[in-house]
């Protein structure tokens, strides 16, 4: 599978969990949005916090 | 006193002439009306002029005054607001066609608030399509234009706000901040923006974009004009439990005390030497911050290795984005604008363990700062990464604005930010120092920000009105 074909699988099955059914442009401009932000997601499941880090109140 | 005369006034002067006689309310909101009459087809900082309220509440603030009341330093001073702060009874459209007709009951805490002083409100305030909207130059709620290049946006997405203060169309406004939306386009148009802290002010009656990010607060020409209208918007409102531990200063009483003995981080790794940051921006704030120097401020470079997990904490607002419109975005996709609609959706792509992330991390950012806030009194850096952009190199497709790494992180941990004018780039653009502070020293924040704001006519330069063509 190509780069591109492995991010739009992941991204479609992203779509499905979320209810959305998309196409066109609408389709396209979120698939971007969510190749810009992949850096971004990548960054905060790497950074995993302690045990007893509690999340913010 | 010429109409031109009044609208070159600052916030406090306004109140002043009016205190001395030397000026009436309605003379005053008179002379706003026929500015934006005439400067608004361009400018378009207005959405709704409020023209006939606006007089009917300026001749109650001179007939109280004629009788010798004086409710304070806004009394019948003419704001706007922007237009996701409810008015009773005024079409309040948070710049989008799915409030298109939406025309709230009772007014904001804010709003309220603002009557209480004696405030005349003269319109609601242009704005990005529910605060995460991109600048747009048509449809039914175009952005504003930027007063000293309008071929550039002002920025967002308290745009109108910016636009109107730095043009004269009002002697000060209110505009909200989740993510810079207040500190943003006053950096861009040369004005000062005050972010207070998360809870301080009122959230009841203004359209949400994010509930934990959310902020609302003064947009004005000078340091003690956002000392005056915070004090006059902030305080407990049992309508928004988030101001319930609300502590309320005295924001003009030490505002010209100086900085001699106040010790000041520098957030050079972050911000300053940030790549991305414009090199007349870095020039302008690097002096600012040898100027404060120079009045006896304590200057050390400050860090917090967790700022640079700030961009990935951010996922949390695309969820809160997603949740308060989930609904009509499924019903009525096509009321929203492109760059709002598919932001929004982003927010549905996030998982709640990664949400749960974010805020665990954010926990962490959180004590990092405030412990480098135990050490100094203050934070200082650029306000911005770049001056106004023209319209057409604006990105409308990005989910990640440029240049958030600047005001965001401090809407996070929810502490006092300002930005303050500090000089201009080689184009001619406004350029901006910000200053962080303790959460509820906002009087501190202030009192930083007037000791360089007196040092410096930044804040005395106006636009100039003939450039205000297009074409």
């Amino acid at each position: 599978m190509s780069p591109d074909a492995d991010l739009r699988a992941r991204f479609d099955a992203e779509l499905r969990t979320a209810g959305l059914a998309l196409h066109g442009r609408e389709y396209e401009v979120l698939f971007a949005m969510w190749v810009e932000h992949l850096p971004q997601r990548e960054a905060l499941r790497a950074a995993v916090p302690a045990p007893g880090e509690e999340p913010d109140a | 006193m010429t109409a031109d005369h009044i609208c070159d006034l600052d916030l406090r002067g306004i109140g002043e002439a009016i205190h001395a006689g030397k000026l009436s309310s309605v003379e005053a909101t008179e002379a706003y009306l026929r500015r934006i009459e005439r400067h608004d087809d361009v400018l378009r900082a207005y959405i709704t002029v409020m023209a006939d309220r606006a007089l009917a509440a300026a001749r109650v603030a001179d007939a109280e005054r004629q009788r010798g009341t004086r409710r304070g330093p806004l009394h019948g001073v003419p704001l706007g607001l922007k237009d996701l702060i409810a008015v009773a009874g005024v079409r309040m459209t948070a710049g989008s066609r799915v409030f298109a007709d939406h025309v709230p009951d009772r007014d904001a805490d804010a709003t309220e608030r603002l009557h209480a002083a004696g405030a005349v409100i003269l319109g609601k305030l242009s704005m990005h399509e529910f605060a995460f909207g991109r600048p747009v130059t048509d449809g039914p709620f175009p952005t504003g234009r930027n007063p000293w290049d309008v071929r550039r946006e002002p920025a967002g997405s308290s745009s109108g706000s910016a636009v109107a203060v730095a043009a004269g169309l009002c002697a000060g406004a209110l505009g909200s901040d989740t993510g810079g939306s207040i500190r943003g386009p006053a950096a861009r148009c040369g004005i000062v923006g005050l972010k207070p802290t998360y809870g301080l002010v009122s959230r009841r009656g203004v359209v949400p974009l994010s509930w934990s990010l959310d902020h609302v607060g003064p947009m004005t020409r000078t340091v003690p004009d956002a000392a005056v209208l915070l004090q006059a918007i902030a305080g407990h409102d049992p309508g928004d439990p988030s101001t319930h531990d609300a502590r309320v200063g005295d924001y003009t009483a030490q505002l010209e005390a100086g900085v001699r003995g106040l010790q000041l981080g520098l957030l050079r790794r972050f911000y300053v030497d940030f790549p991305g940051l414009n090199a007349d921006v870095k020039a302008g704030a690097l002096a600012a911050v040898d100027e404060l120097g120079r009045q006896g401020a304590t200057i050390e470079d400050a860090d917090a290795p967790s700022l640079d997990l700030a961009g990935a904490i951010w996922v949390t607002y695309l969820s809160e984005v997603y949740e308060f419109h989930r609904e009509t975005l499924r019903d009525r996709p096509q009321d929203y604008g492109e760059g709002l609609r598919s932001r929004a959706w982003m927010g549905a792509l996030v998982t709640a363990s990664d949400f749960l992330r974010a805020q665990r991390l954010r926990a962490r950012l959180r004590r990092e700062v405030l412990a480098l806030l135990g050490r100094v009194n203050a934070l200082v850096f650029p306000g911005q990464a770049a001056p106004a952009q023209r319209f057409e190199d604006v990105a409308t497709t990005s989910v990640i604005v440029p240049g958030s790494r600047y005001t965001n992180v401090w809407n996070l941990l929810g502490l006092p930010a300002v930005v303050v004018p500090c000089g201009f780039s080689r184009e001619g653009l406004p350029v901006s120092i910000q200053i962080v502070g303790r959460p509820f020293d906002e009087a501190t924040v202030l009192r930083i920000a007037r000791a360089y704001e007196r040092a410096t006519d930044w804040h005395t330069r106006r636009p100039n009105p003939a450039k205000w063509r297009l074409g």
